[in-house]
């Protein structure tokens, strides 16, 4: 896979669900059964998590790759 | 020069203080299983002493020092860009993949290694101790898979690409129209079918009218994806399918175009044939009229040109493949030119494997070493080896645009076909045959999704097909969006974001709805899953 994320953005997103701010929060994640909490992007409002490119080419792909290793 | 060594042995143990006598075998001259290419070197004299009694001088023992090879036994990896790629050779890389098959706890450092073999056989072929590291890779594979140890992410794209294949999108069996039996059964497989559907239906078409007794037509995929992933049972089951198939026409004799399916199915089927051993003995197709180079004074005097022949790695062992290629290409006109690496010692494209799935940059490196074997086009008679050159701008044909000559500039540019069109031309073949020849209706499609317009540019289709993202993964992210609102917005340019998990993958949509349909400005995915909070 190529993964290279664009750069860096400040957040521009509103949830289009409720219309809610994005604040960074605590989300729960899961991989092959190990489960971990981080911090992502999610409304304030309705709790809807978003993931960004840079995340899930970055950070997250590193950690899927390890734990398939594991 | 051993006595040499051997003293120089004795000193250094001498001066380490350590035994002199203690495990010292495999000194002097032996016999060593190990093989070193002496070509390109020319024997040099044993450098003579000045003094006799006074032994060399500092000079000449250097230059007698320097007539050593420092030989290493290397020849397979001078042939592969895989065992080239990891920097070292089989006896490492076989203890590594025992270390890596055997750890109980800990990290896996080899999964990537052993899964980015293309199991093409080559070094098996090259080493005169007949050592194939690609039967080690694959059995380790197998293993790998019974532990539930094989990395998910490893093989899932091809693995799904075969179950598409598998599919009532694509597998059919039918008799020839107008016959209830078959005397053959053509097995066009999911690569040329992809590439050039166009290709199916025209052999399709001379086999039916060359070959009495009925020849039916099977398609499906032949296993290889699931066999070389190392999945056993995935691969028994869909080889118990296609036998039931085979069994339902009558056991009819297998014409197979693709070669992956040939190795797949020689020793499992009877008297199972190439199209291109069938076409070397059949009469050959009468040719389109706007060959570019050919001159038309009749077929002793047409020189077509030359080409250099790309044999598949899954025929390495299937010379009458190889001459029945070169036959056709000469009947047609065409100089052969061999490439460095051929017939039995030729090279995978990087399909072979899945190592293009698995190790993409390894893929391209192969893909780079082979084509820049020759400046001469090249023609290949497999569609993977075709798609893979074109891609990166080598001049290929594929036999069959040779064999039925119409548009050869163009067939020799054409584009590598992509992962979504793939998929989408095997289906589009399947409707346009059902309709074409056995009259039926095609199935409608369920899914909402499907009627969906993308928009896609030429920078988004190639982040799809890097990132291995399929047309029907967007449409389904943007039905499910649309259709619920779930997504998020960018009040400045209106754009839309929005994710959605079919199994185990969650595909990202960045869009934008236009007039004409929707623009996908970017994809992503990942695997691992959120656990959303819900609405709190
Ligand atoms: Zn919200």
């Amino acid at each position: 896979m190529s993964n290279t994320p664009k750069k860096t953005q400040k957040n521009l997103w509103k949830c289009g669900k409720c219309g809610g701010e994005l604040k960074l929060g605590v989300v729960r994640a899961s991989y092959l059964g190990n489960d971990f909490e981080v911090q992502e992007l999610k409304c304030l409002h309705c709790g809807l998590v978003l993931i960004t490119e840079e995340l899930a080419l970055g950070k997250m792909f590193e950690v899927e790759q390890s734990l398939e290793d594991k | 020069m051993a006595d040499g060594r051997k003293a120089a042995v004795s000193i250094d143990r001498y001066l380490q203080g350590v035994s002199l006598t203690a495990a010292r075998i495999g000194e002097g001259t032996y016999e060593t299983k190990l093989y070193v290419n002496t070509k390109g070197f020319t024997s040099l004299p044993v450098v003579t002493m000045s003094h006799k009694t006074e032994g060399y001088t500092p000079e000449e023992a250097v230059q007698e020092a320097g007539r050593c090879l420092n030989c290493q036994c290397l020849e397979c990896v001078k042939g592969c860009k895989y065992m080239e790629h990891y920097g070292s050779y089989p006896k490492n890389y076989l203890r590594q993949i025992y270390n890596n098959d055997t750890i109980v706890m800990g990290i896996r450092h080899g999964n990537k290694m052993i899964n980015s073999c293309s199991l093409c056989g080559q070094c098996g072929v090259i080493c005169p101790q007949g050592l194939d590291l690609g039967q080690a890779c694959k059995a380790t594979r197998e293993s790998m898979v019974t532990k539930g140890k094989m990395p998910p992410s490893a093989h899932d794209f091809a693995l799904r690409d075969m179950a598409f294949n598998n599919s009532e999108e694509f597998a059919m069996t039918r008799h020839q129209p107008g016959h209830n039996s078959s005397k053959y059964v053509f097995f066009p497989g999911c690569q040329l079918s992809a590439s050039s559907p166009e290709h199916v239906e025209k052999v399709y078409a001379y086999l039916t009218e060359k070959l009495p007794g009925g020849v039916g037509l099977m398609m499906r995929c032949c296993g290889a994806p699931a066999d070389w992933a190392g999945n056993q049972d995935l691969f028994q089951n869909s080889l118990k399918v296609l036998m039931a198939e085979w069994e339902r026409l009558g056991k009819p004799q297998i014409i197979v175009a693709c070669s992956t399916c040939h190795s797949m199915f020689k020793d499992r089927f009877p008297e199972v044939i190439s199209l291109w051993e069938l076409m070397d003995h059949l009469e050959l197709p009468v040719r389109g009229d706007n060959i570019s180079s050919a001159s038309t004074s009749g077929p002793e005097s047409r020189t077509a040109g030359k080409v250099a022949v790309q044999d598949a790695c899954t025929t390495r062992h299937e010379p009458v493949i190889h001459d029945a290629v070169r036959r056709i290409l000469t009947k047609l006109g065409y100089e052969v030119e061999e490439l460095p690496y051929n017939k039995a010692l030729t090279k995978c494209c990087g399909f072979g494997g899945l190592t293009s799935f698995v190790n993409p940059e390894l893929g391209k490196e192969i893909v780079e070493d082979r084509i820049s074997e020759s400046t001469t086009d090249y023609v290949a008679y497999c569609a993977m080896c075709r798609d893979n050159f074109a891609a990166q701008g080598k001049r290929t044909f594929h036999l069959l645009d040779l064999i039925f000559g119409t548009n050869l500039e163009e067939a020799a540019n054409r584009p590598k076909v992509g992962i979504s069109y793939r998929q989408e031309n095997r289906a589009k073949l399947k409707r346009k045959l059902l309709h074409s020849l056995w009259k039926e209706a095609p199935q409608e499609k369920e899914g909402a999704y499907r009627s969906i317009k993308l928009l896609l540019n030429e920078k988004v289709e190639q982040i799809m097909e890097d990132r291995l993202i399929l047309r029907e993964d967007i449409q389904q992210v943007i039905e499910l969006a649309e259709r619920t609102g779930i997504k998020f917005i960018n009040p400045d340019n209106g754009h839309s974001l929005a994710h959605f998990r079919p199994v185990k993958v969650t595909y990202w949509v960045e869009y934008n709805p236009q007039e004409q349909g929707i623009e996908v400005l970017n994809v992503y995915s990942h695997r691992m899953e959120i656990l959303e909070d819900g609405h709190e």
